[in-house]
């Protein structure tokens, strides 16, 4: 399974368009194997990375988030927003 | 009253001579004071001074704080043309409604430089594909064949910026967010009229260049519950560091600015919201994705990319 970010845009960084991105990937989460996240060309806020990633990982803890999700074609900021993301959402 | 502006007050580095002639119309919100005359007569207009000026007759507009001012059109609009804001520049001195001008901003280019105005409020964020076509794949393409590997840095400065400004500046809806650049550099400057970083993040702090600090600190946020991080500041600083760059911040009754690696927090001249100024250098050999890898790895989340 597999879901391409870049449909959703270039520019990841409104509350509608990670809303909308969590529960596309959350409806995915049934689905056998993981859900690979494709970021190709893909800039995300750190907030909307909260919002999405921050929220998943808590959610399914560590454990199962890395098993579930695994992000391909994810530049450094990609990543880096990403782990703050959740970062930040786990200590609050 | 006569206010000059000359070459004197204009620059990235006269910033706050400049703020300094206009911060009197904050305290004539809805006084609708008569009297005043602009003289803009510097013989060139760097960005961040552009937008400040025309963030600061968009004040007097809105907020009804100078009855009439005059101004001399002529060379007002000849320098800022240079930044296709001329019309609403003109609409803004005449008092007009401005929201169809900053829906037609548009970016341009020559050949060794291009100069991209972008307004930032919800609805140009709720328009994806314009934020995309218009403004950050322009940029991308621009530097595709310059700098591959930084494009990715300058859109999330440009990112960091838009959303920092979307998500804070909430009583200005007319932000304006200009780039522009060459082979060499990106420049980017956003200003608002909104509240300020210290009014949104330690209002009652009286110690406003320790709440200012604060701010670049990664982790601080005035919004944590509201899914924040408060990384943004400390992330663009850190992407200029590594770029060799300039990361210039005024806001309400403080300046942050951050050049050749070192840090200088002081009092500026009253200007309502805040001025970003952000300066990438393009360097060829550069550390920038060692720096924030790093990051990603030293931690406990054990993430996986393919």
């Amino acid at each position: 399974m597999e879901i391409n970010l870049s449909k959703y845009g270039k520019i990841i960084s409104t509350d509608d368009t990670s809303n909308s991105i969590l529960r596309d990937i959350e409806s995915s989460l049934n689905s056998e194997g993981p859900v690979n996240i494709n970021a190709l060309g893909v800039v995300i806020s750190t907030k909307s990375a909260r919002l999405i990633f921050g929220c998943l990982y808590k959610k399914l803890s560590k454990i199962n988030f890395n098993s579930k999700i695994h992000f391909k074609n994810a530049s450094t900021t990609f990543m880096f927003a990403v782990n703050e993301g959740i970062l930040t959402e786990l200590k609050n | 009253m006569i206010i000059n502006i000359n070459d004197n007050d204009v620059g990235i580095d006269n910033i706050s001579a400049l703020i300094q002639k206009l911060s009197f119309i904050f305290k004539y919100e809805g006084m609708n004071v008569s009297g005043y005359e602009f003289k803009i007569t510097s013989s060139k207009l760097d960005a961040m001074s552009a937008l400040v000026i025309f963030k600061a007759f968009d004040f007097i507009a809105k907020k009804s704080c100078l009855k009439e001012p005059k101004v001399n059109l002529d060379n007002i609009i000849k320098l800022f043309s240079i930044y296709g804001i001329e019309k609403s520049m003109k609409q803004l001195i005449n008092q007009e409604e401005l929201d169809d001008l900053y829906r037609n901003l548009k970016p341009s280019k020559t050949a060794d430089f291009f100069i991209a105005p972008h307004p930032i409020n919800r609805d140009s964020f709720k328009n994806k594909k314009d934020l995309e076509n218009k403004y950050t794949q322009f940029i991308a393409d621009y530097y595709q064949n310059i700098c591959p590997e930084l494009i990715q840095y300058f859109k999330t400065c440009i990112c960091e910026i838009a959303s920092n400004f979307l998500h804070h500046a909430l009583e200005d809806k007319h932000s304006i967010l200009m780039a522009q650049g060459n082979k060499n550099k990106i420049e980017i400057v956003c200003v608002d009229n909104s509240k300020g970083i210290i009014s949104n993040l330690d209002p009652d702090n009286k110690n406003h260049a320790e709440v200012m600090s604060s701010a670049f600190k990664r982790g601080v946020s005035s919004k944590k519950n509201d899914f924040h991080c408060g990384t943004g500041l400390w992330y663009i600083e850190n992407i200029a560091h590594q770029l060799k760059g300039t990361f210039k911040v005024y806001s309400e009754d403080m300046s942050y600015v951050c050049k050749d690696g070192k840090v200088f927090v002081t009092k500026s001249p009253y200007w309502k919201g805040s001025i970003f100024y952000l300066k990438l250098n393009v360097l060829k050999n550069t550390n920038i994705d060692d720096f924030f890898s790093k990051f990603n790895k030293d931690n406990i989340l054990g993430l996986f990319n393919l």
